[in-house]
């Protein structure tokens, strides 16, 4: 999905510039990033009064996410959620900008520019922080 | 079947919290261990994991891809698949994951999904049932190669641990 | 306006969720691969379109490879004799012309397309558990998974479906470097019958790497053709496949001598599935109901080459449907009066002459075929009645309908 990031004029914090609902004309975008079982996301943070009428279940995954980034399987397995279930309720939560997905910039799509898209692959940097990473606990 | 977590299960001392917020761009990234029934996938991920394993469940229906083999009726026949997982946070901005991916052979459509975007792979054996660790070999040559197929190329590093059942227990090694 | 999930991201799938999004629905696909795994995956069909279907896709704005795509004028039929000599060889014209495009690049472009106009796609490989809980959510929940295993939420419909195993064992190969064709100067589906063995389709395509052409074997299962296993390698595939042509079509394996190659390393595919057709409803523990699309719910033998066909047409059907149901509720009973409808109008008659084509011919389908090399209109019904199977039971199902249509055009 074409989610510019398009710096954060206001000087917010990057993290609140992430998600950007309704940027599209014709009135909506979506999130189009694929949601890996690794993805991280956290709960953005509500105005209080400003929130949508609550659906219990899709509240409970904000609330697991408060203050804190938790893994899509995380999600599931804590919240007893099948995979699928949590990647379509996540999608929603973030169209409705109460969830933030973290990690994989969405303004840096996989090669082929695909509109769904798997977040880019960490590069070798990452893959050798990863390994040493691993060494250390041996 | 293993359950998602209990709390009678967690290990005192272990994290079961979530990952704290920082400003930093955050990456997590996924290894895969694959291997057949009772390989010790399991085994691994708890001894790695700073996070007692957690478990995510797939209720499927019980059946073979393509219709051949289907059994007539109504098809209520069902299944639970359960993929047990830990987690490692080696730095404040990175975050890996380890996954014991289901072994059998009808549940590959979760490799699938677990295989898409992982960096690296661990195929366990079981050197006194060779013939049994299809799964892990045939993981490696079909998933892997879509793996690497996808996005930018990964190098191969598949670290294949042999471990054998005599002798009792061998101690159980993070990975290496 | 209603909140709609689909399941599977296939032509069925894929028509109905750009149908219903252009309609104003809230839509949701579930796809179990991202476009670029499909693209870049094996090959899935041969997926040749007939101009119904065709005129469907344009009707929805997604005809996006006109420019491109070999365009298929006709369809012939060759049938191998003693010692592999022609014995007929007729082609027909078909009124609207015919298109293949490897679903390697379509279904990736339209799922794109739905995403970018503001459609949701969620990558899952869909459980039933997933379903359980989903489907409260949405108003209808529709399953067009294809043949995959979430089909096992129908139950088989055994009154619908004669075979219990598969009539066919299936050999696909995508190849450029095919020869022109000698018989005739325009594109076309040509079906060569080999009497007791099986059928080779060849069809002129789109795909990745531009225009190509499908070189699919239909193998009577345990004879001569069924040796392909899915473990072989592409090459040891195209190499099976151009010994059985030089053996058994060898007016066909003239055409690859300047040298065939494989498009992609993932041109090939082998497998075989029983035809049937399932009930429409699938009920999740939880009580809840889906309604099953295309494949999902009736899946029968490619020998007529009608699935994606039959896809579009019951993606079609069931927009339709939607739309004339307006507010009420997509309960049980919509849900069956909208399949039965599409069976009634479309699936029964493809069901019953795929199986009927699966089946060695009776005398007066040979007297049929025969009779289409010399009287041109007799092929060219033949030919279009891939595109509209429902002409089949007028002239071609029984001894009576096909003398008396012999008898018509005999007289002029
Ligand atoms: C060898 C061969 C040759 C053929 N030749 C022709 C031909 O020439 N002409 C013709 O008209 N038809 C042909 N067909 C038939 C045609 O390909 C199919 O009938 C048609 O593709 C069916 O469309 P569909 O949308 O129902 O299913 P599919 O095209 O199978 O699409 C289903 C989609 O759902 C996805 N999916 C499956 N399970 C899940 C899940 N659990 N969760 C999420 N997504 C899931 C799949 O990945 C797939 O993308 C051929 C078929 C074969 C096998
Ligand atoms: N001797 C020995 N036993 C091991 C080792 N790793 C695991 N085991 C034992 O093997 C048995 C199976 O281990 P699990 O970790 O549950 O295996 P698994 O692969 O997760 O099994 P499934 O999930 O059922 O496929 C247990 O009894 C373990 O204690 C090892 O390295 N050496
Ligand atoms: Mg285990």
């Amino acid at each position: 999905m074409p989610h510019t990031t398009t710096g954060t004029p206001n000087g917010l914090p990057r993290r609140s510039a992430r998600v950007r609902p309704y940027a599209l004309t014709g009135g909506r975008t979506r999130f189009g990033q694929v949601l890996l079982v690794e993805t991280l996301i956290s709960a953005v943070y509500q105005q209080p009064g400003t929130s949508a009428p609550a659906v219990p279940e899709l509240e409970r995954i904000c609330d697991l996410c408060q203050g804190q980034m938790r893994s899509i399987a995380e999600v599931s397995a804590l919240l007893r959620l099948p995979l699928g279930v949590v990647r379509v309720w996540v999608s929603d939560l973030v169209d409705a900008g109460r969830i933030r997905v973290h990690g994989g910039s969405v303004a840096v799509r996989s090669g082929s520019g695909s509109a769904i898209a798997a977040p880019a692959r960490p590069n070798r940097m990452v893959l050798e922080r990863i390994l040493g990473g691993l060494r250390d606990l041996a | 079947m293993d359950s998602a977590i209990s709390p009678d299960r967690s290990a005192p001392g272990r994290i079961s919290g979530g990952i704290p917020l920082t400003e930093l761009p955050v990456t997590s990234a996924k290894i895969v261990i694959a291997g057949g029934f009772g390989v010790g996938k399991s085994t691994l991920v708890g001894s790695v994991s700073e996070i007692t394993p957690l478990t995510t469940e797939a209720v499927m229906t019980e059946a073979s891809v393509g219709t051949d083999q289907l059994p007539e009726g109504s098809g209520k026949t069902t299944t639970t698949v359960a993929m047990d997982f830990g987690r490692l946070h080696l730095a404040p901005d990175l975050v890996l994951y380890l996954f014991g991916a289901p072994g059998q052979r009808r549940f590959w459509f979760m490799w699938d999904d677990l295989s898409r975007g992982a960096v690296g792979a661990i195929v366990l054996t079981d050197t006194r049932r060779l013939a049994r660790q299809l799964p892990g070999r045939r993981l490696l040559r079909e998933q892997w190669s879509a793996v690497r197929g996808r996005g930018q190329p990964v190098r191969r590093r598949a670290a294949v641990r042999r471990r054998r059942r005599q002798g009792g227990a061998e101690p159980v090694p993070g990975c290496r | 306006m209603a909140k709609i999930l689909i399941v599977g991201a296939g032509q069925a799938g894929l028509q109905l969720a750009l149908g219903l999004q252009g309609d104003g629905h809230d839509v949701t696909v579930m796809t179990d691969r991202t476009p670029d795994e499909i693209r870049g995956g094996r090959v899935m069909s041969t997926q040749c379109m007939f101009d119904t279907s065709l005129s469907y896709e344009r009707a929805l704005g997604l005809n996006l490879w006109d420019a491109e795509a070999p365009v298929v004028q006709g369809l012939g039929v060759s049938v191998s004799g003693p010692e592999a000599a022609r014995v007929i060889d007729w082609v027909g014209r078909l009124n609207g012309h015919a298109q293949s495009v490897d679903q390697r690049v379509k279904m990736p472009a339209w799922l794109e397309l739905f995403a970018e106009r503001g459609g949701k796609v969620v990558v899952n490989g869909v459980t039933v558990s997933d379903l359980d809980l989903l489907v409260r959510g949405y108003d209808l929940t529709l399953v067009a998974a294809g043949k995959g295993e979430l089909v096992s939420m129908f139950a088989r419909d055994p009154g619908r479906s004669p075979y219990t195993a598969p009539q066919r064992a299936l050999a696909v190969a995508y190849v450029h470097g095919l020869g022109p064709r000698p018989e005739h100067d325009f594109q076309a589906v040509r079906c060569n019958l080999v009497p007791g063995v099986g059928e080779l389709f060849v069809i002129p395509a789109l795909t990745n790497s531009g225009p190509c052409d499908i070189l699919f074997w239909e193998g009577v299962p345990g004879g001569p053709l069924d040796v392909f296993e899915p473990s072989r390698g592409p090459e040891e595939h195209l190499r099976l496949t151009l010994d059985l042509m030089r053996t058994y079509t060898p007016w066909e394996y003239q055409r690859t001598l300047g040298g065939v190659e494989l498009t992609d390393p993932r041109a090939t595919l082998a497998g075989r599935y029983a035809p049937v057709v399932r009930k429409p409803v699938g009920e999740l523990p939880g009580g809840g109901v889906v309604l099953g699309v295309a494949d999902v719910v009736v899946a029968n033998d490619p020998i007529t080459g009608q699935g994606s066909n039959s896809a579009s047409k019951c993606a079609t059907y069931y927009l339709d449907a939607i739309r004339a149901h307006g507010d009420q509720p997509f309960d049980r009973a919509f849900m069956e009066a909208t399949f039965e409808g599409y069976w009634n109008s479309t699936a029964s008659d493809v069901t019953a002459w795929t199986n009927a084509m699966l089946a060695p011919p009776p005398e007066h389908v040979l007297n049929l075929i025969g009779a289409a090399g010399q009287m041109q209109p007799v092929a060219d019904r033949f030919a279009n009645g891939f595109d509209n199977p429902s002409d089949f039971p007028n002239w071609f199902f029984t001894p009576e309908a096909a003398e008396s249509y012999l008898g018509s055009v005999a007289q002029g």
